[in-house]
């Protein structure tokens, strides 16, 4: 089963990148086929909001650059794994830009009843296990609990719950941070 | 009473979008109660440093700044990350001013103006950690109701509620007063029954692929995995 790690560290954070690598490692061991995508390096403009991947082109983005290839990398993964360092409770804006660019051609067009709460139907019928690590500078209980909400209502766009996170800290020590990985790679479960 | 006031668009659609739409009407209201209103638009803005250098001195400058977008990804656009990743960035070199208040207005495609919130909770949590006045934010459901670009007056009774809530907002705001409960309560109330909106909404997709002649491939797969067996 593959898995899409999004690798949001921008310049300067190749800390969150070692983190990426520790979490591809670890879902590696627990039967995942891990592709790591280190955002910083691609070409990927942010969504116009044209929709002319639902109603011109469906399925694809007009915008021919990298953003087709991780829309490629979506429909074909069994899980997302976000690692980004957390902006005022949001994602960093690599993996906002990514995602979204991802996401709206993942889509349908049309209007389905998710958990109580109008979405968009799957293109590709299959859901997505969701999952992010969060990077922050230390401890921020408001910011962390913020990411969760906010990660949990993007789980509703692949119809998934309950999306397991966890946090690293710029004050934390290696052998810390590793657990934390670990504990998210546990988390997101075994490929089946 | 706060002399003059920022409006940011963060839609990528800029002028065409229904943020834009709001915030005519926004600035109009502002207008009529003699504050003066400068309107800056995000999209576009990464590839022009001019345009970044202006928004980080207004951001940093402006008594009351008022942001508009809509929800992508249960979030806010990519272009309004970036745009306050790259201001707190400069903050060393074009520091906040002092007594500077911040409001949001946010919406969304579907039907439910709660999916907007933590959207707003972002922009909440921006004015904490970064030293801006919160004065509350608007959200709204069911935008596709809106003519994008198009004047908000021009909708009659089915905006009602959305003009009366920003008419009481720029009266706080004028103000520069926390935006009233009345309005928050208001903007929620939908545009039309949500069976009706999501007919339309369903309709209007088929309509814009027959157009584009894709009817029969609205539903297309072009990135399908290979079938097991042809793996290797």
């Amino acid at each position: 089963m593959k898995a899409l790690i999004l690798d949001g560290a921008a310049r300067g954070e190749d800390s969150l990148s070692r983190c990426a690598t520790w979490l591809a490692l670890e879902m590696e061991n627990r039967g995942w086929d891990p592709v790591q995508v280190r955002l910083r390096d691609l070409k990927v403009g942010p969504c116009n909001g044209c929709f002319h991947c639902w109603t011109r082109t469906p399925g694809l983005c007009d915008q021919d650059d990298d953003g087709r290839e991780l829309t490629r990398q979506l429909a074909q993964a069994d899980a997302l794994v976000l690692v980004t360092p957390v902006r005022y409770g949001g994602y960093g804006s690599l993996v906002k830009r990514s995602l979204e660019r991802a996401v709206l051609p993942f889509l349908l067009p049309f209007f389905t009843e998710v958990h109580g709460e109008v979405h968009h139907p799957l293109r590709y019928g299959r859901k997505v296990r969701l999952g992010a690590l969060g990077c922050l500078p230390k401890a921020d209980p408001e910011s962390e609990s913020l990411f969760q909400k906010i990660l949990q209502r993007n789980a509703l766009n692949f119809h998934a719950t309950n999306p397991p996170s966890a946090f690293l800290y710029g004050d934390q020590s290696q052998a810390e941070a590793q657990g934390r990985v670990a504990a998210l790679a546990g988390a997101l479960g075994g490929a089946e | 009473m706060i002399p003059e006031i920022l409006l940011v668009v963060g839609s990528p659609r800029g002028r065409k979008s229904v943020s834009h739409t709001l915030a005519e009407y926004l600035g109009g209201q502002l207008r009529d109660r003699k504050v003066s209103v400068r309107t800056l638009y995000l999209a576009g803005m990464r590839n022009s440093p001019e345009r970044q250098k202006e928004f980080q001195d207004s951001l940093s400058r402006s008594g009351l700044t008022v942001f508009l977008f809509p929800l992508y990804a249960d979030q806010l656009p990519s272009i309004v990350v970036e745009a306050l990743e790259d201001w707190a960035d400069q903050r060393s070199v074009n520091p906040l001013g002092s007594d500077r208040k911040l409001a949001a207005v946010v919406n969304c495609g579907f039907p439910e103006a709660g999916q907007n919130d933590a959207a707003l909770a972002v922009m909440e949590r921006f004015a904490a950690v970064e030293g801006f006045e919160w004065l509350g934010g608007l959200t709204l459901g069911g935008g596709g109701g809106i003519p994008p670009g198009d004047s908000l007056s021009r909708m009659g009774g089915m905006a009602a509620n959305l003009r009366w809530a920003l008419d009481l907002s720029a009266i706080s705001l004028a103000a520069g007063l926390p935006l009233p409960g009345e309005a928050w309560q208001a903007v929620r109330k939908p545009l039309m029954p949500a069976w009706l909106y999501l007919f339309f909404g369903n309709l209007g997709w088929y309509w814009g692929a027959w157009k584009s002649g894709v009817l029969t491939r609205l539903r297309d797969k072009p990135y399908e995995a290979p079938a097991p067996s042809a793996r290797k």
